[in-house]
C-alpha cells in the first residue's frame, strides 16, 4: 500500500517523508548538541515541516533530473557508462547542493526572523564528505525507496552535526 | 569541415570557442570600461585562456547533461512537454549558475592573488536578467551552433558589465 502510494503520489509521498524525518532530524540533533531534549514549540514545528515539504520538493526534482543528466552524458561517451549512483550522487550534490543548502537556511532564517549564516561553509563541506557518498547508496537502492533513504540521512546528519556542535558540560 | 571537429570533438571544441571569444569578450569589456582599448600582458592572456578553456569544459558538461535532466522530468510527468529550451535553461542557470560564477571568481583571484569578492552579488543577479533568457535561445539553436552561442554570450556579458561600470568620463 505504502509503495502503491509512493508511485501514484511521487511528489506527495516526498512531502510527507521529508517533513516527518527531516522535522525529527532536527529534533535529535538539537537534543544531542543540548545533551537533553527540548520541545519545540508548535509554530516551530509546523513551520519545520512546511520548509522540509518545500525541500522535499526540489529534492524530488532533482533525484529525478540528475538521473537524466547523467544518463545524457553517459550517452554522448562524455562519462564512462559505469558508476552510475556516484556519477548520478557527484553532480546532484555539486550542483544542487549549494542551491539547497542556502535555500533551507534562508527559509529557516525567515521562520526564526533571524539572518544567521554561521556555521554555512561547514554546512557546505558536508556536501563532500557525507551527502555524495550517503546519496551514492541512494541510488543503489530502488527507486521506491530513494526519498525515504534520503529523509533518513537528513536525520543521521541532524544528529552527527549535533554532536560536532555539542555544548561544553 | 568545423561541423565535423565540433560533432567529433565537442569537448575540445567548447574549449577552444570559449577560450577565443571569452578572452575577447573580457577584453573587449575592459575597453567599454576604460573608454579605451587596454593591452593584457601576455601572460594575464594565457591565464585568462587557460581559465576559459576549464569553463568551457564545465560549460559544455552542463549543456549535455541539463537536456537529459528536463527529458526526464518531462517523461515522468513532472514538467510540462513545453517550452523545453525555457526550462533547459532555468534549471541551468539556477543549478550550475551560481556554482559556475563563484568558481570563475576564484579561479581569477588566484591567478591575481587576490582575495576579490566585490560585485559578485551582481554577477549572480545576471543569471535572472541575463543567463536564462540568453540560454533560452541558445537552446533554440541546432546543437551543432549552441557552444558558439553560448561563448558569444559571455562576450556580449563582459560588454554589457562594462557599460555598467563604466568609468566617468574626466570633465
Amino acid at each position: 500500500m505504502w509503495i502503491e502510494f509512493v508511485k501514484a503520489y511521487p511528489i506527495l509521498s516526498a512531502m510527507m517523508q521529508f517533513a516527518v524525518l527531516g522535522t525529527l532530524g532536527e529534533w535529535l540533533g538539537t537534543a544531542v548538541r543540548k545533551r537533553r531534549f527540548v520541545s519545540f514549540s508548535l509554530g516551530i514545528v509546523l513551520g519545520k515541516m512546511a520548509i522540509w515539504a518545500i525541500l522535499a520538493v526540489m529534492i524530488k526534482y532533482a533525484f529525478a533530473g540528475f538521473g537524466g543528466f547523467v544518463d545524457a552524458l553517459v550517452k554522448e561517451g562524455m562519462l564512462p557508462d559505469l558508476y552510475r549512483p556516484f556519477f548520478i550522487s557527484f553532480f546532484m550534490n555539486l550542483l544542487f547542493g549549494p542551491v539547497l543548502i542556502t535555500s533551507h537556511r534562508s527559509m529557516d532564517n525567515i521562520l526564526e526572523r533571524a539572518k544567521n549564516w554561521r556555521g554555512i561553509k561547514g554546512a557546505l563541506l558536508t556536501l563532500v564528505w557525507f551527502w555524495i557518498p550517503a546519496h551514492t547508496i541512494t541510488f543503489i537502492m530502488p527507486k521506491v525507496w530513494q526519498i525515504t533513504l534520503a529523509a533518513v540521512w537528513s536525520v543521521v546528519l541532524g544528529i552527527i552535526m549535533g554532536f560536532f556542535n555539542r555544548d561544553v558540560v | 569541415m568545423w561541423f565535423d571537429f565540433v560533432e567529433h570533438y565537442p569537448v575540445l571544441s567548447a574549449m577552444c570557442q570559449f577560450v577565443v571569444l571569452g578572452t575577447l569578450g573580457e577584453w573587449f569589456g575592459t575597453a567599454v570600461r576604460k573608454r579605451g582599448f587596454v593591452a593584457f600582458p601576455p601572460l594575464m592572456i594565457l591565464e585568462k585562456m587557460a581559465i576559459w578553456a576549464i569553463l568551457g569544459v564545465m560549460i559544455k558538461y552542463v549543456f549535455v547533461g541539463f537536456e537529459g535532466f528536463v527529458d526526464t522530468l518531462m517523461k515522468e510527468g513532472m514538467l510540462p512537454n513545453l517550452y523545453r529550451p525555457f526550462f533547459i535553461s532555468s534549471f541551468m542557470n539556477l543549478l550550475f549558475g551560481p556554482v559556475q560564477i563563484t568558481s570563475h571568481r576564484v579561479m581569477d583571484n588566484l591567478f591575481k592573488e587576490v582575495k576579490s569578492w566585490k560585485g559578485l552579488r551582481g554577477a549572480l543577479f545576471t543569471i535572472l536578467w541575463f543567463w536564462i533568457p540568453a540560454h533560452t535561445i541558445t537552446f533554440m539553436m541546432p546543437r551543432v551552433w549552441q557552444m558558439t552561442l553560448a561563448a558569444f554570450w559571455s562576450g556580449m556579458l563582459g560588454v554589457i558589465m562594462g557599460f555598467f561600470n563604466r568609468k566617468k568620463r574626466p570633465s
